[in-house]
């Protein structure tokens, strides 16, 4: 299912156009406020556009109440009814749509049985842990068998131990499908997706193949996520490669330190959107504290 | 002063003379009952008319309630449009009305002279002081119990799993059957219940509205304060009645609003 999106929020400061191609993963990145809530909500049908147009498989998006959509929408929080047993949740799109019960309720099984929580069908959601509710989540989801999915942070509120598991669930049910997952994790990115947005401002600053656009980033925040800095020729380098001087360098970049805070075993020097790993002994020698002009070169 | 419990003496002592002053009518009443003569006096013919009729009455004026109530605080918790603010308040209205005005309000309405009746009168249905004069006087003053529990459940429930479902493809009608309305259910029991239990104790509407017909429009309160002037006895027996019926129905809202069901 081919998505094209186009559209405009004034209010929210909002102009993003592109398109995913049929079974393609599509990872978006971007600082707090860059728009992906908004655009999420738009393609879902939770916010009206000003202008734009949205099409899914060339069926148009926008005139049409989100039920009818055919987009599903997985957040942070699985939000599993809790008036209804695991089975019953996972059961519900195909129930509302029509599907005889006994169907709906076979077709649940198959969908449980993909994530692996078969044994969870008679539970109820108040006696799930985050992990567990997020698989039956998935499970919900991908049972209405959605034309395109949204998955919103799907990982972002669960413990960091369950996050390897399910990122693997992920893997295996997005291979061959249509989907944009918002996330703040560089590894869903390498993991998951196809290609990448980078939003800021509620514009796409950067798009493309996964790894061209986060090994050679062009954004100062696609380039923190992947730990390197971007400098201002556009070129990147890594911290522990960024010397600190207190003296004046030639073709060096000076400025205040805004902070500095212990990162592993070496002192991270941030000057502007500049980050320098120094080991500890070379941080003592310089004797930096916030607020100390310094110059870095590489 | 020492506290109990992080609350100061003093302030206890207060408390214990407020909720004695909340018991210690009911201990009156239960004094005052002819034991001897209770079953009698509850079962004579007069009184089990009443005591059917405001049970009828009042179940029916609760399902108006849930009827019509449940679109009102679906309406008000979940759609924004202009003057809100004012239509919320006059749904309300009843609450804090005195149920005599409520009833000449009601009468001006319905009754021969009033804004709809030469409507109902060309209709051929007279309703002030019928059993359905009764019916709406009872609705009219219990209903904002109802929206008003439910109108909260609403809110702190928010729309999120509305939401959800309707990513799964539930229709709004479908999303309202089979998520939101389940998710309130505690609220809509409690609601029901406490507006039954206004409904049920309905006395200033009801005797300006319906007047005080044996039969058709004398419901138990009518009843008993009729009787406290010529039979005191049956007035304080029956009263009886009322303060059980009324403790169950705390004891049920209490319990519905407390469901096992959300229970971690």
């Amino acid at each position: 299912m081919t998505l094209e999106f186009a559209a405009t929020v004034a209010a929210r400061d909002f102009d993003l156009s592109f398109s995913v191609a049929d079974g393609e993963t599509v990872a978006v990145l971007g600082p707090n406020g860059a728009g992906k809530s908004t655009m999420l909500g738009l393609i879902a049908g939770l916010l009206r556009a000003d202008s734009g147009r949205a099409t899914l498989d060339g069926a148009e998006l926008f005139g049409l109440p989100t039920f009818r959509r055919g987009v599903s929408l997985l957040a942070q929080e699985a939000l599993l009814f809790p008036h209804l047993s695991v089975l019953e949740n996972v059961a519900f799109g195909a129930r509302s749509t029509g599907t005889r019960r006994s169907v709906a309720r076979t077709r649940a099984r198959h969908w449980l049985d993909q994530v692996d929580a078969v044994e969870f069908a008679s539970r109820r959601p108040a006696q799930l842990s985050g992990g567990e509710a997020q698989r039956i989540g998935i499970a919900r989801a991908l049972a209405t068998d959605p034309r395109l999915l949204l998955l919103d942070e799907p990982m972002a509120a669960l413990d960091v131990t369950v996050v390897p598991a399910l990122r693997g669930l992920l893997k295996r049910v997005l291979s061959d499908r249509t989907a944009i997952i918002v996330t703040h994790d560089v590894v869903d990115a390498f993991t998951l997706a196809d290609r990448v947005f980078v939003l800021d401002g509620g514009r796409l600053v950067d798009s493309g193949p996964t790894r061209e656009v986060l090994e050679h980033p062009r954004t100062a925040f696609a380039a923190a996520l992947v730990g390197l800095n971007l400098l201002p020729d556009g070129s990147t380098v890594a911290p522990s490669a960024v010397a600190v001087s207190t003296t004046a360098v030639a073709g060096g970049i000076g400025g205040p330190v805004d902070s500095v805070e212990t990162h592993g075993d070496l002192v991270r020097v941030r000057v502007g959107d500049i980050a320098a790993d120094l080991t500890p002994s070379r941080f003592a020698d310089l004797g930096l504290a916030p607020g100390d002009r310094v110059w870095l070169s590489h | 002063m020492r506290s109990v419990g992080g609350v100061p003496r003093w302030v206890v002592v207060i408390a214990s003379v407020g909720a004695a002053f909340i018991l210690l009518p009911l201990v009156a009443i239960i004094s005052r009952v002819d034991w001897a003569r209770f079953i009698p006096l509850i079962t004579s013919q007069e009184s089990v008319a009443a005591l059917l009729l405001s049970l009828k009455t009042a179940g029916i004026s609760t399902l108006l309630c849930l009827v019509f109530g449940v679109p009102v605080a679906l309406v008000l918790a979940r759609s924004r449009f202009p003057g809100q603010r004012v239509v919320r308040a006059l749904v309300l209205l009843p609450l804090v009305l005195p149920p005599v005005v409520a009833g000449i309000a009601l009468l001006y309405t319905f009754g021969r002279q009033g804004l709809l009746g030469s409507t109902f009168t060309f209709l051929g249905i007279q309703i002030a002081f019928s059993t359905a004069a009764v019916v709406l006087a009872e609705t009219f003053v219990a209903i904002p119990f109802l929206i008003l529990s439910l109108e909260g459940a609403l809110r702190t429930a928010g729309s999120r799993y509305e939401v959800v479902a309707a990513t799964l493809g539930a229709s709004p009608t479908t999303v309202l059957w089979r998520v939101t309305l389940p998710l309130i259910a505690p609220a809509l029991v409690s609601g029901a219940i406490l507006s039954f239990a206004r409904a049920l104790g309905e006395f200033g509407a009801t005797i300006t509205f319906a007047g005080s017909l044996q039969g058709v429009t004398q419901t138990l309160p009518l009843d008993i304060y009729l009787q406290l002037e010529t039979n005191p006895d049956a007035a304080v027996a029956m009263s009886l009645v009322l303060v059980a019926v009324a403790i169950i129905v705390v004891g049920l809202a209490h319990r519905g609003s407390n469901p096992e069901l959300f229970r971690r």
